[in-house]
């Protein structure tokens, strides 16, 4: 009685032929399907991917925001405003590195040259090829606070920091060379490569390298990939905001003895969130004046002290999607396993360059004079 | 019949018909599966759009900032209400169409090479029929490079231009329009998006980076200003052709609006997606001063607070000093090294004059040859801050200056400074009654030999009577400083443009022979800011 057909005298099935046939389709059927499902269901990953990045990064910034947005100046005396801040620890790294972190890229990444195509050769010529200049993106790893005001008053320090961890120390490399790139020299610690064209050269870099390591800092760090910290002072009142700033390198102190007396460190990770994961680049410049561009400043030079205001900042931040993150991260590490710190950290970069669209690029402009509303 | 067998069976139309519904619920389903993916990408694109407009919302705001990110932005087309409109069913005209300097257009309008020179921008006057005014500069040009250096303030100066012609305002169909590359996204889009900087290499990524069209349309009503920013995104195959072909954005805008063909193109863009944001502020949108509207003195003294914010304080006590008398017998006051810094003196033989320079205790020799000449300069010349100008310190060009000879009577003899040339020698000028302006390179009563004072005062006049007009109006400029309570302020950035009408004083001196002027863009629009 499984057949939907039936004679008098005998049962009728299908036979062995029209079973495997039919299996046969099916089967056909189920892995055409199956292969549709799956494309679909990794381009919706991806596009679910991308979209929480986008999400995640906006979010991000618009805290950040709202943050700059309440910037005060003339809190602590001539305390700059808006203080850009050197690494954590300085080990073994000569004084003029202090503020490398301020003032330098880390890296950067790009397209290769050969994207660039010479129509009127149709051929690729690196020589002849200039790459536009805002091509090249380079990534810098700030750390800056400021005080907020508003109706209470906070200290609140935003810091590119390790993806478990906010601190970042400056050592020195043993594996540094001296390399030239873009036709600047520079006498300084780089890493170059490009597995899209050719091995890396480090005499003539810029003819073939599209991503670049450049710091002798962070060498124990295997990763170019970060978070996002912020620190937030309890909810004081003028005149006590100074006193949390204080009370805040009380804290990253406490930690750093800790830490260095083979401790853990704090509890509670001095008092950091983490704001946003998965960063590669987190960038503050200011500017005093529309007549003057944004930059980033040095203590010694940062104009921002006193009530000189800052007129606006712009916040870059770029961001990987989750996805792609997880790849960078643990879908390396067997890959990598073996490979000083710092060549991982090339290799990763190197992952990343060949997903720059999945790497999310985000940059706000803060005008803190305020002077209009929107709708 | 009783040994019939009877065979159930589903029949030929079921079998069809169970296909058919199985068919119709697949196609259903896959045909629904792009609605959920492009409803994905429209929602990054929404994320992106919303960050680019709070960046052109606050650059506006800040009257256009230095930003790098603005080197993004690929084209702006200005338009004007045809002579004489009332009609509110009619459209803008093309006015002026600019382009990205740093792309080096290397051919014009029609095609022809350049051979050197780079294509900026035109502007048609409102004859439409009769061939634009095309701005072509030589790639090494000052006027070249103060085009790229000041893009930025440019492009927000021109989107800013609100519009003045009422029919246009309420037919809505007006605007001033950018071609850009999104700022925001991924980081593909970021670097491939990047300016090329050249048109003759092929960047075929580049047409996949997002990019949009910008319309904004500023006006001030009663209260202040108002801004409306709308974007037009994405940029589809057949948007892209039309802009190859340098048909106007705002008509792309319009076929895609309304459906309808591009006239001449024949082609009809996609409808794009659009969002609006309006600004409002109690701020007016007035028109930018530039230093060309002001006169060298007020041009030298400007020059002090040039990078200052508008609202920062000006030490007028510390600009006095700083903007004090120069005399040739104390050559930089001593304050450079001496030993590179010798005397001056002025020499006229009737035929020439010049400037010596004091090599020892007795021995003077003319500044061309003084082996010291181009480190310890006599006249700076002008050429050396036309490219970037900082306070304007001694060692910085001395146009906008007044000489004063030694036993010269004045004010019968106001030797103004217009100009000095690469060799460092000044070229003079004055005013005359009526209006024009003479460059003078042989000035009359100059005594043989003496030693000379510049000043950045007239003779006669008096820093508070300089700085009392600073803090007027007159009918070309407004303000420079603010004064309140005997403090001085900056009261207006001072904006430089490539893109202007020249000078009588450029002019005059133009037909003297000095060379390296820019186009006069008689028809150029004119740069808005809000107050």
């Amino acid at each position: 009685m499984t057949s939907g057909l039936r004679s008098s005298g005998r049962k009728r099935a299908f036979t062995m032929v029209e079973l495997m046939g039919a299996t046969t389709i099916a089967i056909f059927l189920i892995i055409i399907l199956y292969n549709l499902f799956d494309k679909v269901q990794s381009v919706f990953v991806v596009g679910q991917s991308r979209a929480l990045a986008m999400e995640d990064g906006r979010i991000a910034m618009d805290l950040v925001a709202e943050d700059f947005l309440l910037l005060e100046s003339g809190v602590g005396g001539e305390r700059p405003n808006l203080l850009w801040h050197e690494a954590d620890g300085v080990l073994g790294v000569s004084s003029n590195w202090k503020f490398y972190m301020i003032t330098n890229r880390v890296g950067r990444v790009a397209p290769p040259y050969r994207n660039f195509l010479d129509l009127n050769r149709n051929m690729f010529d690196t020589n002849r090829i200039a790459r536009p200049t805002d091509s090249k993106f380079d990534l810098y790893h700030h750390d800056c606070s400021f005080f907020r005001g508003g109706d209470y008053w906070k200290y609140i320090r935003y810091k590119f920091g390790g993806r478990e961890n906010y601190r970042t120390i400056l050592k020195q490399d043993p594996a540094r060379v001296n390399v030239r790139v873009d036709e600047e020299y520079f006498q300084e610690y780089i890493y170059l490569a490009n597995q899209f064209t050719a091995p890396p050269n480090p005499v003539y870099p810029h003819n073939i390298n599209n991503v670049v390591i450049r710091n002798p800092v962070i060498d124990q760090v295997d990763t170019p990939v970060g978070a996002l910290w912020v620190y937030y002072s309890p909810d004081t009142v003028k005149g006590r905001v100074l006193g949390e700033e204080m009370r805040h390198q009380q804290l990253i102190r406490l930690d750093s003895q800790n830490l260095n007396q083979g401790g853990a460190g704090l509890d509670e990770l001095s008092a950091y969130e983490k704001l946003i994961d998965g960063v590669i680049h987190f960038r503050v410049r200011a500017s005093r004046s529309e007549a003057l561009g944004v930059r980033e400043y040095v203590p010694s030079e940062n104009p921002f002290s006193g009530f000189e205001d800052v007129r606006y900042v712009e916040v870059e931040l770029a961001i990987l999607d989750r996805k792609l993150l997880k790849e960078v991260e643990e879908g390396m590490e067997q890959q990598l396993e073996g490979l000083p710190p710092v060549q991982k950290r090339l290799r990763r970069l190197e992952r990343i360059a060949e997903n720059l669209d999945r790497v999310y690029f985000f940059k706000k402009l803060i005008n803190l004079q305020g002077g209009g509303g929107n709708e | 019949m009783k040994n019939m067998v009877t065979i159930r069976a589903f029949t030929l139309p079921e079998i069809t018909l169970a296909i058919g519904v199985v068919a119709f619920g697949l196609v259903a389903i896959f045909s629904i599966l792009p609605f959920g993916l492009t409803a994905q990408k429209d929602n990054r694109d929404d994320t992106i759009i919303r960050l680019e407009a709070e960046f052109w919302k606050d650059w506006l705001l800040l009257n256009a900032p230095s930003v790098e990110d603005i080197r993004r932005v690929e084209r702006v087309e200005l338009y004007q209400a045809p002579t004489g409109t009332t009609n509110t069913m009619v459209r803008a005209q093309q006015k002026s169409v600019f382009f990205n300097p740093f792309r080096k257009i290397p051919s014009s309008l029609t095609g022809a090479p350049l051979n050197g020179r780079v294509l900026l921008g035109y502007t048609r006057d409102s004859n439409a029929a009769a061939p634009p005014d095309e701005y072509i500069y030589p790639l090494n040009s000052v006027a070249y490079f103060n085009a790229k250096a000041n893009w930025g303030s440019d492009v927000g100066g021109w989107l800013l231009g609100p519009v003045d012609n009422n029919a246009l305002l309420v037919s809505g169909h007006w605007g001033n329009f950018a071609l850009v590359k999104s700022l925001n996204g991924s980081l593909f889009d970021r670097l491939y998006g990047a300016e090329p900087e050249t048109e003759i290499y092929g960047y075929p990524e580049r047409d996949f980076a997002m990019g949009y069209i910008l319309q904004v349309e500023p006006w001030n009503h009663a209260d202040g200003g108002q801004v409306k920013i709308s974007f037009y995104w994405p940029l589809f195959d057949e948007a892209k052709q039309a802009i190859k072909q340098n048909e106007s954005l705002m008509e792309i805008v319009r076929s895609s609006k309304t459906q309808s063909p591009l006239i001449g193109l024949g082609l009809t863009v996609p409808r794009f997606n659009s969002k609006s944001y309006v600004i409002r502020t109690p701020r007016r949108i007035v028109p930018v001063t530039l230093r060309s509207q002001l006169n060298l003195q007020e041009r030298r003294v400007s020059d002090y607070w040039g990078q200052s914010a508008e609202g920062g304080e000006v030490d007028i006590a510390q600009l006095k000093k700083d903007m004090s008398l120069y005399n040739s017998t104390n050559h930089f006051g001593g304050t450079l090294n001496t030993s590179t810094n010798k005397d001056r003196r002025i020499f006229n033989n009737n035929i020439n004059w010049g400037v010596e320079v004091r090599t020892n205790d007795t021995q003077w020799v003319n500044q061309s040859a003084y082996p010291n000449a181009w480190v310890d300069l006599s006249f700076v010349p002008s050429r050396f801050n036309l490219k970037q100008r900082t306070a304007q310190r001694w060692d910085i060009g001395r146009a906008g200056m007044y000489l004063y000879p030694e036993g010269v009577a004045h004010p019968a003899n106001e030797f103004s400074i217009a100009w000095v040339d690469s060799f460092q020698r000044p070229w003079f000028y004055k005013t005359l009654p009526t209006g024009g302006i003479r460059i003078l390179q042989q000035i009359p009563d100059l005594p043989r030999s003496g030693k000379y004072k510049l000043n950045t005062l007239k003779y006669g006049q008096s820093w508070d009577q300089l700085i009392g007009t600073l803090v007027q109006t007159n009918a070309i400029r407004g303000k420079l400083l603010e004064q309140s309570e005997g403090r001085f302020y900056v009261a207006c950035r001072v904006r430089e443009t490539t893109h202007r009408s020249l000078t009588p004083l450029e002019k005059a001196l133009a037909r003297a022979g000095v060379s390296g002027w820019q186009s006069n863009e008689d028809k150029a629009p004119q740069l808005w800011r809000f107050e």
